[in-house]
């Protein structure tokens, strides 16, 4: 009796694993899973602009080391994302128009985004994170429902080879109260881990144009 | 006679070629104190021609002697991981965009020399004192280890920062670190 306690204890740990969830979340599916898609989409088409901070810790598995950045971000219909990582250093990250702008040490340089897909598809990513418009990254990624109650996590898998290389999974965290974004965690294929906590969301505030004009 | 001067001739020819791997010595590393303790971390910026990526790179010295490198971008992704064994450097992961042989080969040989001539040298560098002018870590100015040509390492202080800087002229590939400094960690 003790060994079958103890296969089953095993069998439910590596299940766990491999769907790579915690116990405490349960697959959201059917009826609910789209109303939560349509609560979600419907929030985020109301969404003009949005302001707030982050934190974002880098698990490196080669060094077992964390590392720290904190900074800004800016967004406003359309498409224009302004991300300021102030430490450990600042960095500056722009999308504008299609255009990607970055200020580093003091010096700025510009590209279009299509020259980059890799941060095309990272800006993607985040604008559609913060605004909580996962259905636009249906195209690129197949998804997966979660909830504990309080959260609903969004787990998303590449679909294409080239994400599929940088990315393992792509998992975006929302308060199921408020609809808003609280986390994003991407998983890479080297074994590190970047985990993204968004604070202090403000909605639809005054954003100036002169935010996104960086030289 | 004959025989044993063939036998020197070709020791002479293979320790020759051996001089040419000159951070790949397959000697233990040194020790480095510096990353011994903690991981170091290093703005980075990587320059190949008109191209430039920059981000964060953490390095470490291991107690076997052996130093572990990861570079990666400020979003979080990761550009490569490096080893340093005995003298010789691995990439032991690449990031896709930069998976390429010829590129593998370069980065495998200048991160080497960077980590031996630049990381190796910090302790000497650090206590050299801020403000100092650039010293020239490669090539020795002593004119002993010159076996690599077109590459160029040096280094300086500013503002308690370490400062490091990897020329490759024949690659047009640049690396540049600057320490964080532990209030920025």
């Amino acid at each position: 009796m003790k060994k079958i306690f103890a296969l089953y204890i095993i069998l439910t740990a590596c299940v766990l694993r491999l769907s790579g969830q915690d116990a405490t979340y349960k697959n959201l599916e059917g009826d609910r899973r789209e109303a939560f898609k349509n609560n979600l989409f419907a929030s985020s088409e109301k969404i003009k602009s949005l302001e707030c901070n982050f934190s974002q810790k880098q698990t490196l598995s080669l060094l077992s080391d964390e590392m720290i950045s904190k900074g800004t971000m800016t967004y406003k219909k359309e498409e224009r994302l302004l991300w300021v990582y102030k430490s450990p250093y600042e960095f500056v990250f722009m999308m504008n128009n299609g255009k990607i702008t970055t200020r580093s040490d003091g010096k700025t340089s510009s590209f279009d985004s299509g020259s980059s897909p890799l941060m095309k598809e990272l800006c993607k990513i985040m604008v559609a994170g913060l605004k909580g418009d996962t259905k636009s990254l249906e195209t690129s990624f197949n998804t997966r429902y979660y909830t504990d109650g309080a959260r609903i996590k969004v787990a998303m898998i590449p679909k294409n080879k080239s994400l599929a290389s940088i990315f393992n999974s792509i998992d975006l965290c929302f308060d199921a109260s408020t609809m808003l974004v609280s986390s994003i965690v991407m998983d890479e294929p080297s074994g590190d881990k970047t985990e993204i906590s968004i604070t202090n969301v403000k909605i639809n505030g005054t954003v100036n144009d002169e935010v996104f004009d960086i030289h | 006679m004959m025989k044993y001067l063939t036998f020197i001739s070709l020791a002479l020819f293979l320790c020759s070629c051996s001089a040419a791997r000159m951070a790949g010595t397959g000697m233990p590393n040194p020790v480095i104190p510096e990353i011994q303790a903690n991981t170091a971390h290093f703005r980075t910026t990587v320059t190949f021609g008109s191209n430039s990526i920059t981000g964060l790179m953490a390095v470490k010295q291991r107690s076997d002697l052996a130093i572990f490198g990861s570079f990666t971008n400020e979003f979080g992704v990761k550009g490569f991981d490096f080893a340093c064994i005995d003298g010789k450097t691995e990439l032991l992961y690449i990031m896709p965009a930069l998976n390429r042989t010829m590129v593998k080969k370069i980065l495998r040989r200048d991160i080497s020399m960077l980590v031996c001539y630049g990381i190796g040298s910090m302790g000497k560098i650090s206590s050299a004192g801020t403000g100092s002018s650039p010293k020239i870590l490669y090539p020795d100015p002593s004119g002993q280890v010159t076996s690599v040509k077109d590459v160029m390492i040096s280094g300086a202080t500013s503002q308690a920062k370490v400062i490091f800087a990897l020329e490759d002229f024949r690659y047009k590939l640049k690396i540049e670190l600057v320490s964080l400094s532990p209030d920025e960690k």
